[in-house]
């Protein structure tokens, strides 16, 4: 009897633990059917659902939500599962997707796709392209490609950003400076923008960085403050005619002179003529928009995203074109829309991408945000009119000269997507640039020091 | 017949065995299911990894032993250097921080008015998040606004860049360690409780000083206590990870850019998590090294209640 008792209780115990683990692992199993159920049913050719990661801010997923609901409205066969990841876990949750069978269709992406490419995950655009009279190479942006090799592409901006100067124009009025000009062929000299930031810098006792006693220690009001990255560093370097990569893409560019000359400019900025806060100091300021606002600094480099905030202050902000050493020299820069191979739906796929980059689609985004990615709305005066109308409270006086104009006229390609492994290289530079910008190098230095280490990354470029 | 009986006997007591064995079995099963399936599954496939090009969507391809040549023969510039930072965080963060939280239980071990207040006091932080931590260490940092220097400054000393010089980054990063030690602290105080009164007696009887007091028993019955705390403090060092992702990116130029950050950053920002693989094997390798000794000189310092040696 005692032994029939034991012989239950063991094998109840076994079928229990053994429970625990079908319906933990019965969970898993679920999900996916469920999903093959979705997809199985497209294939009967009624409904589409198409899987769609993105990252953006809240405004950004809201008006992209919209228009997926306006895409949805237009093509009733077809579904968009969209799942908004933040971006910083972005590539960490979109690998987990791929390695599970669970890619999306089509997705927002970044320096990483090209690898994705190289590797055969995603659909190179020309490809698709092919097959889709409706839109050319030649409509875009020329350097607008993202590509993995010559003629193959992982698509070109969905939108674009620019590098942008934004000022508080109230600080430019109480210290009777004139304010930065919005034409590119009235930029200011390197020296004007010096004289000017100095004007706008103040310590605590209301000092200029020029009057005696001026405590470059206690600045309470900086002239002018550059985000010290590379969008904000490269239109100085190819404005005093530098480059990232030399013209055959064969070597490191960054540590010649007219590279180093204009990055010791920046740095000068902030150690020699204390205009501009130190890594360490900015700190201590707050965001763009808000640095504005509270009056720390009179002006700011920094990507024309920031226009979408500052549309939201009730500041009297401004943008000019950038300061240069000797042309006018910019670019845009932004992500693509990639579709992947494993999609069922490409053509589906397809028609969402084009929906999502057609600027007249997400147009509240392109009325702050973004700017567009195809030549017709720079140069068709009632397209121009419907983004870049500087009644609208994202786009200030000036901005149809000062910022899409002069960027425009004067683009060249983005070093993100036009030199190879630009991550990495970035990454080896910027930390070598931390001690030029406190001052404990100088740029001719680091860069020197730094070109042996990106020397195997060096490998040439992708657009030009 | 009593043969008879006592070979039944046996086959008894042997089937008892058995069954309690299986018994034993099922009972530590889903353990060992979950170890099988959610450790040591996914490590036999990450050592596989290290040897391959995976790249986190790509098939990968077998490359022998190229990500550890690659790292260990200098091809990777970051490898030796973010060694030397992780080794440096170590050796300044692991001694200060058990000396800290040893002279800390030993205060809050004292019978003083309160001391339940005082214990959670001390052992709050560590319930607090480490990335909320390190946004309140942002701010405390802060070489111009911060309370660090401003104490300093009040004091008539010079101010520090804290964690945006090159020097002081790590020590400024060891230092806001000793603010999460709660853990430790309470491990020490258990140790505490545990040293019998008798032997303090004893020292009293003979007329020693409180500092004999504490050299030659609390000490040495703390050595096993404190043996635990350096296995953990080192394994927990050379994992650290968050300060770099959050405070400082690794920066200023590569001088906190530790082990587990290198590792994230080749992993989810360069996308080679194969070469990612061989960098987390190459840690799993020096923890179990530096672990092993330790053990191996835990005899000559470390004193078991009971063992009769020493």
């Amino acid at each position: 009897m005692t032994k029939r008792t034991g012989k239950w209780k063991v094998s109840f115990i076994f079928l229990a633990i053994m429970a625990l683990f079908v319906t933990a692992c019965g969970t898993g199993g679920g999900g996916s059917q469920t999903n093959a159920g979705q997809n199985g049913g497209t294939d009967n050719g009624k409904k589409v659902m198409l899987k769609f990661t993105f990252w953006g801010s809240p405004e950004e997923k809201k008006a992209v939500e919209s228009a997926i609901k306006a895409f949805e409205e237009k093509n009733p066969n077809i579904t968009i599962d969209s799942v908004h990841i933040p971006g910083t876990d972005f590539l960490q949750k979109l690998n987990a997707m791929i390695a599970g069978n669970e890619a999306p269709d089509i997705s927002y992406s970044a320096a990483w796709k090209l690898k994705m490419g190289e590797e055969g995950l995603i659909y190179n655009f020309f490809d698709l392209m092919k097959d889709d009279p409706s839109i050319k190479k030649e409509d875009y942006l020329e350097y607008a490609w993202w590509n993995w090799e010559q003629d193959k592409s992982a698509g070109p901006y969905q939108a674009s950003v620019v590098p942008s100067l934004m000022y508080n124009a109230d600080m430019f009025q109480e210290a009777g400076v004139a304010l930065p000009p919005t034409k590119a062929e009235e930029a200011w000299t390197w020296e004007q923008f010096v004289d000017a930031a100095k004007k706008l810098t103040l310590d605590r006792n209301g000092k200029h960085p020029d009057d005696p006693g001026f405590d470059p220690k206690n600045i309470k009001q900086y002239g002018v403050k550059l985000s010290l990255g590379w969008s904000s560093y490269m239109p100085m370097v190819l404005s005093n005619g530098g480059d990232y990569l030399t013209a055959d893409g064969k070597e490191f560019r960054l540590s010649k002179p007219e590279a180093t000359e204009a990055l010791q400019r920046i740095a000068d900025l902030i150690n020699v003529h204390h205009v501009s806060p130190s890594p360490v100091q900015a700190s201590s300021i707050p965001a763009p928009a808000t640095a504005l606002q509270s009056k720390k600094v009179a002006m700011i480099i920094d990507g024309s995203w920031n226009h979408l905030d500052l549309s939201k202050t009730n500041i009297n902000w401004g943008v000019g074109v950038l300061p240069v050493i000797k042309d006018y020299k910019t670019f845009f820069l932004g992500g693509s829309l990639i579709i992947f191979k494993s999609s069922k739906h490409p053509k589906e796929a397809w028609e969402f991408s084009k929906f999502l980059t057609d600027p007249q689609n997400v147009l509240d985004l392109h009325q702050g945000l973004w700017m567009p990615q195809l030549n017709k709305w720079y140069e068709d005066p009632e397209l121009i009119d419907e983004w870049a109308n500087e009644e609208l409270p994202g786009r200030p006086a000036g901005f149809q000269d000062a910022v899409m104009r002069s960027t425009y006229e004067h683009a060249e390609p983005s070093p993100e997507n036009n030199v190879k492994n630009f991550v990495e290289i970035d990454a080896a530079v910027a930390a070598a640039l931390d001690q030029v910008w406190l001052g404990e190098k100088t740029a001719e230095q680091a860069m020197k020091e730094v070109e042996t280490k990106v020397k195997p990354l060096v490998q040439g470029t992708y657009l030009k | 017949m009593e043969a008879i009986s006592s070979h039944t006997g046996n086959r008894m007591r042997k089937k008892r065995r058995t069954q309690r064995e299986l018994y034993g079995w099922l009972f530590a099963l889903p353990a060992i299911l979950g170890l099988l399936i959610f450790t040591l599954g996914p490590m036999i496939y990450s050592l596989y990894m290290s040897f391959t090009d995976y790249s986190g969507s790509n098939s990968p391809g077998f490359i022998g032993l190229d990500n550890y040549k690659r790292m260990l023969g200098g091809g990777d510039p970051y490898f030796y250097k973010s060694l030397a930072v992780t080794f440096y965080f170590v050796i300044l963060s692991v001694p200060t921080g058990i000396v800290y939280s040893f002279l800390l239980a030993i205060l809050l071990n004292q019978n003083v008015k309160g001391k339940s207040i005082f214990r959670t006091i001390f052992y709050l932080p560590s319930i607090v998040p480490i990335i909320a931590i390190s946004f309140i260490w942002l701010w405390l940092l802060n070489p111009d606004l911060g309370l660090a220097n401003e104490l300093l400054s009040t004091l008539g000393l010079p101010g520090s860049q804290w964690i945006f010089g090159e020097k002081s980054v790590v020590p400024s990063l060891a230092l806001m360690n000793l603010w999460t030690t709660g853990g430790t602290m309470i491990i020490f105080l258990a140790g505490l409780q545990d040293i019998p009164r008798s032997l303090y007696e004893a020292i009293e009887m003979d007329g020693g000083s409180r500092l004999a007091k504490l050299r030659h028993i609390t000490i040495p019955m703390m050595t096993p206590t404190i043996f635990f705390n350096l296995i953990m403090g080192i394994i927990n060092g050379f994992q650290v990870f968050s300060q770099a992702y959050v405070m400082t990116n690794g920066g200023p130029n590569n001088a906190s850019l530790f082990y587990v950050f290198y590792l994230y950053r080749e992993a989810f920002q360069f996308s080679r998590m194969g070469s990612a693989s061989a960098i987390a094997w190459v840690l799993f390798a020096i923890i179990m090294v530096l672990t092993y000794i330790v053990f191996k000189t835990s005899n000559k310092w470390v004193y078991y209640e009971g063992d009769g040696a020493r």
